[in-house]
């Protein structure tokens, strides 16, 4: 659902006069165009369903199974939190370590179709695969070719299992793995701002095409690009304005392909339709945008809810995205 | 006018078009960073739409402050997303931000305060560069050198200085830190080892109060990471957790709050020795090591149980004064531990603090728990580091420990409970000066005999070596008898006095089995003899410990009459070889001998007096000196021949007569052996022992006394006098006896 207010409404109300009390209109609308903004904004309405709170420290990540539970990484706690679909507390699995099932800060994390957990093991150069109850099945250690300490922020799964991208922040490209091998198929992109370069790419997300969506931090954008690696677009740019980011972190892609960046600083969530600012997620009663404390990992499970990691509110809200 | 319109609606469209308020088309890839963007990604205030538009836009409201550099901005980018110091950092335990200097701090004006005179990450930090020599490993875009912790004192001057300002030693290398505590992000100045301010806290990242990078709470881990000797206290009755939970310090924290340690030390801010932080008793003993016990160990103490009351073994003396080297601590005036010959004994000279026993299951005290520093049980290692002569005694049979004695001392202590000294000396609340554990109080004798006989009686713990009622005399002053010694005398008191008189530790050393061995001797249960006895000096073989006060006597080695050569095999009457009893021991008995009589040892023979009795004991056709039997050997008896005059000992003519029975040296009676014969010195004229050959005599030895023939055989026998004196024991040259 969308709504239109503030100058779009005004601008809609306008008619044709002639002479000077047409231009004088003009003038003015210019003026006011220049001199203040007059807040009127796209909403995506959401319906606040719960927060997930339970000794958090700093989480980053969020990721829903099929079967409704959710996971958190609460990457300071060294460890993953399970919790139901009404957000319950279910069990916990890791702890600090190098050893199989130990995390060195973690921070992103994907599910694949067959609820497999990837673990985005940062410290550890690393990914850990998990059962669906927490049981270590299997990593990728992730080895850099450009000599420096990769850094493995995020990982983005393909829903059969096959593929797996993992993003390396510190040197500013993605692995591509085979995920029967575990071998490295394709390190994709490199240190840049131009297109498939990238300045400290952080969390990814993978829609149901197979399209991948890189948050690339520093650069304030995201980066479209197919599963082989080919550029498709850029998504928002710098700045406060809608449809600009100031600290892009998260990204998720909801069922109508519409593209979800929150952004920790400026504390919003914006939506993207084909690559081109559709509104932000605001609050359907109020009529407001949703304001949000750092958050940071974004998930949209098959029934259209949405999942926000707020970082230093140490929370994930969860809420039904309304149509 | 419509051109005027043209231009206008131009304007507009072009200025709708690119206004950033309309995102209607994909984002081309720019072809070079912008350097505002590159600023404005931490200038958040300098984004054109603040900056250049002066409004907020639809997502954010204006922003009319600096906001570079506070915690929101740093953690926009220190999240993970481009570096994660989100554990390091960004918890609940970092720096304060936000908030103004404590009241009086003087913040050097390299680090700036916000607007508002609060700090914040750029009062510390900057991302610009700083001139700084330490490493990424080190410091990350601080304003200053934070070299040996430099930036830190800066600011918390008041926490530098070390112990002379109150606060926990800083800049160090003493103590080795431990791996543990490395591992917790210890670090070291510019030396290994060297405590600075980041050895213990951690401004960013820290999970415990105070930034410190272990508890200090509770246990005290921190404290106890480097100072792990320490870690015995835990558990114990100085655990505070446990014997005292609502006791506080100084600064009102009780040992939970402030750690095992710190509910008595306080690492900053303290103005005592050793940091204390408990309350100092109100009347000092005038040393201040003691002081800090006795701010518990007092009435109405922590320790009220425990104080010091009656005699107690002596303090606040200098052991280096009294020639000991021990591996103690010993401590100034001031409390300050210092080098043994500045310091003086004090409580914790012999006690550690820190050292008990774990309180039992249930909260129950250990028993005798006296937090020592070396334990002295089963050996007396503490009491050795000083009276390294007295832990002789491990393992003789004055050890009632080793022994399994259940004899209990004074203080109703079994030797299991009091140690090895303790059976008979008692370090505190002792009810008598001397610190006997045992009674002295036996009015009848000597302290310093009294406290012996306590044991050696037929009831007590020694009941089997009792003294005989023929032993060597007590209690006689040598002085008055002409006798000079070096061993011990002692007073009415029990002190050592030159004045004094013998005792039984006159010769014995209780603590020491065999005088010539300076080591432990598993003497247990072992017969001794002249060797060892608990003797302060060997009397045999040599017979060193008798030649101390009786010289004369002493000459009597290796002349005929010393037994150990003439006679190995004989015996005397405790069955005691010459060998074993030495060369004075084989005639002579010091205890439980048959006679009183010079304590003789050996069978007497048949004489007129006790004197010549004992002279035939050997001289006797059937024993030892068979060789030796005078075919005459007595003067006419009754003559009531006097000496007045040649009586006194030492002097060239003393000519000794004794009493018949008593053999007590008289001026009126008859002669016998011992009135011309020494028996104790070959030649008069030679003052020593003699050559160990077996010599034929003459009338100038023989241990025959000086010119005995012209000074007293004169009187009677005028001009005859040497002739008698020559064949005395030659009846047909002498003739009749009688006459």
């Amino acid at each position: 659902m969308k709504r239109m207010v503030g100058r779009n409404y005004l601008f809609a109300k306008g008619k044709k006069k002639g002479g000077l009390v047409r231009n004088g209109l003009i003038l003015l609308f210019v003026f006011l165009m220049m001199a203040d903004p007059v807040y009127s904004i796209n909403l995506t309405p959401v319906t606040h369903l719960f927060d997930i709170q339970h000794n958090f420290s700093q989480p980053s990540d969020v990721a829903v199974g099929a079967d409704g539970f959710i996971y958190v990484v609460d990457g300071v706690n060294q460890c993953i939190k399970v919790f139901d679909s009404k957000g319950k507390f279910l069990f916990s699995f890791g702890e600090a370590g190098s050893g199989p099932g130990q995390f060195n800060y973690p921070l992103g994390m994907d599910i694949d179709g067959a609820g497999r957990l990837y673990v985005a093991d940062s410290g550890n150069q690393r990914v850990q695969i998990f059962s669906i109850k927490g049981r270590f099945l299997n990593e990728i250690k992730v080895e850099s070719t450009s000599g420096k300490v990769p850094d493995p922020t995020d990982v983005a799964v393909d829903s059969e299992g096959t593929e797996v991208f993992v993003v390396d922040n510190d040197n500013h490209c993605i692995y591509k793995y085979d995920l029967k091998t575990l071998k490295l198929l394709e390190v994709i992109g490199n240190a840049g701002i131009a297109r498939m370069e990238f300045r400290y790419p952080f969390l990814i997300s993978m829609d149901r095409d197979k399209y991948l969506y890189i948050v690339d931090v520093i650069n304030t954008r995201v980066q479209e690009m197919t599963r082989d690696g080919k550029f498709v677009r850029f998504i928002g740019d710098w700045g406060v304005e809608k449809g600009q980011f100031f600290r892009p972190k998260g990204v998720a892609v909801d069922s109508k392909g519409r593209v979800y960046v929150s952004d920790s600083y400026m504390g919003v969530v914006q939506v993207f339709d084909e690559g081109v600012f559709h509104s932000v997620i605001g609050d359907s009663k109020k009529d407001e945008l949703w304001r949000y404390n750092s958050p940071v990992g974004l998930f949209i499970d098959k029934k259209d809810r949405l999942y926000v990691v707020q970082m230093f509110a140490e929370r994930v809200s969860v809420f039904q995205i309304n149509r | 006018m419509k051109q005027l319109y043209y231009l206008v609606s131009s304007v507009f469209l072009v200025l709708v078009l690119l206004s950033p308020h309309v995102g209607l088309a994909e984002v081309a890839a720019p072809s070079n960073p912008s350097s505002a963007k590159e600023c404005a990604l931490c200038h958040y205030r300098w984004i054109d739409t603040f900056f250049l538009y002066g409004r907020g836009s639809e997502l954010v409201p204006y922003q009319a402050d600096k906001v570079v550099a506070k915690a929101e901005i740093c953690h926009s980018c220190h999240d993970g997303s481009v570096a994660d110091s989100r554990a390091r950092v960004y918890n609940d335990q970092h720096h304060p931000i936000n908030k103004p200097p404590p009241a009086g701090m003087e913040i050097p004006e390299i680090f700036p305060l916000d607007e508002n005179g609060f700090m914040q990450c750029s009062t510390c930090h900057t991302a610009h560069g700083v001139p700084s020599e330490m490493g990424m490993d080190k410091t990350i875009f601080v304003r200053t050198s934070n070299d040996d912790s430099g930036m830190c004192r800066q600011c918390h001057k008041d926490k530098d200085g070390g112990p002379d300002k109150g606060n926990h030693p800083i800049d160090s290398t003493k103590i080795k830190f431990s791996p543990e505590l490395r591992k917790l992000g210890a670090v070291d100045g510019n030396r290994e080892n060297q405590v600075i301010c980041e050895s213990c806290h951690r401004v960013h990242g820290a999970p415990n109060d105070k930034f410190l990078i272990d508890s200090a709470q509770g246990g005290g881990q921190l404290c106890l990471d480097c100072h792990s000797d320490k870690a015995a206290l835990v558990d114990t009755v100085h655990d505070l957790r446990i014997s005292s939970p609502e006791a506080t310090n100084l600064k009102g924290k009780t040992a939970a709050q402030s750690g095992i340690c710190g509910v008595c030390h306080l690492v900053h801010g303290a103005s005592e020795v050793m940091l204390w932080a408990r309350k100092m008793p109100e009347k000092s003993t005038g040393y201040k090591a003691m002081d800090l016990c006795v701010s518990c160990h007092q009435k109405g103490g922590l320790a009220k149980k425990k104080i010091l009351s009656d005699y107690s073994h002596p303090y606040n003396v200098s052991m280096m004064d009294k020639g000991m080297d021990p591996q103690l601590p010993v401590f100034s005036v001031e409390g300050r531990r210092v080098a043994l010959d500045q310091g003086i004994l004090s409580c914790p000279t012999c006690h550690d603090p820190h050292k008990g026993r774990k309180v039992q299951p249930g909260g129950e005290l250990a028993a005798g728990d006296k937090f020592l520093r070396l334990t002295n049980k089963p050996s007396p290692e503490l009491c050795r580091q000083c009276h390294s002569a007295e832990s002789r005694v491990e393992l003789t049979d004055h050890d009632l420990l080793a022994a399994g004695s259940k004899s209990m001392n004074s203080q109703g202590q079994s030797p299991l409970e009091s140690g090895t000294c303790g059976v008979c000396h008692l370090i505190h609340m002792a009810d008598n000066k001397k610190l006997w554990a045992i009674d002295s109080k036996n009015r009848s004798r000597q302290p310093a005999e009294a406290v012996c006989l306590a044991c050696h009686n037929t009831d007590g713990t020694a009941g089997t070596k009792v003294l005989g009622k023929r032993s060597h005399p007590v209690n006689i002053d040598p002085n008055r008898r002409g006798i000079t010694t070096t061993l011990p005398l002692y007073d009415k008191k029990g002190q050592k006095n030159e004045a004094g008189v013998v005792t039984c530790l006159t010769c014995h050393n209780p603590h020491q089995w065999d005088p010539a061995k300076e080591a432990v001797v598993n003497s247990a249960g072992k017969e001794g003899d002249g060797h060892n006895s608990f003797l302060r000096l060997k009397s045999a073989s040599a017979p060193l410990l008798c030649a101390n006060c009786h010289v004369d006597q002493s000459y009597v080695a290796m002349t005929d009459h010393d037994m150990t050569i003439l006679a190995p095999d004989s015996k005397n009457f405790l069955g005691q070889t010459p060998a074993q009893s030495g060369a004075c021991g084989a005639c002579h008995l010091v205890h439980n001998g048959k006679n009183k009589v010079r304590l003789w040892a050996r069978e007497l023979g048949k004489g007129n007096g006790v004197m010549d009795k004992m002279c035939k004991s050997c001289h006797n056709k059937k024993n030892i000196g068979a060789k030796k039997v005078p075919s005459v050997d007595s003067h006419p008896e009754g003559m009531l021949i006097t000496n007045v005059g040649r009586n006194v000992k030492g002097e060239s003519n003393y000519f000794p007569l004794f009493q018949r029975r008593s053999g007590k040296k008289v001026t009126v009676g008859d002669i016998s052996c011992a009135s011309c014969h020494d028996v104790h010195r070959w030649d008069p004229k030679v003052a020593g022992p003699g050559t160990g050959e077996n010599l034929e005599g003459r009338t100038t030895n023989s241990f025959l006394r000086m010119q005995t023939y012209s000074l007293m055989c004169i009187d009677c026998h005028g001009l005859d006098a040497l002739f008698r004196f020559k064949y005395y024991h030659n009846s047909k040259q002498r003739g009749p006896v009688g006459k």
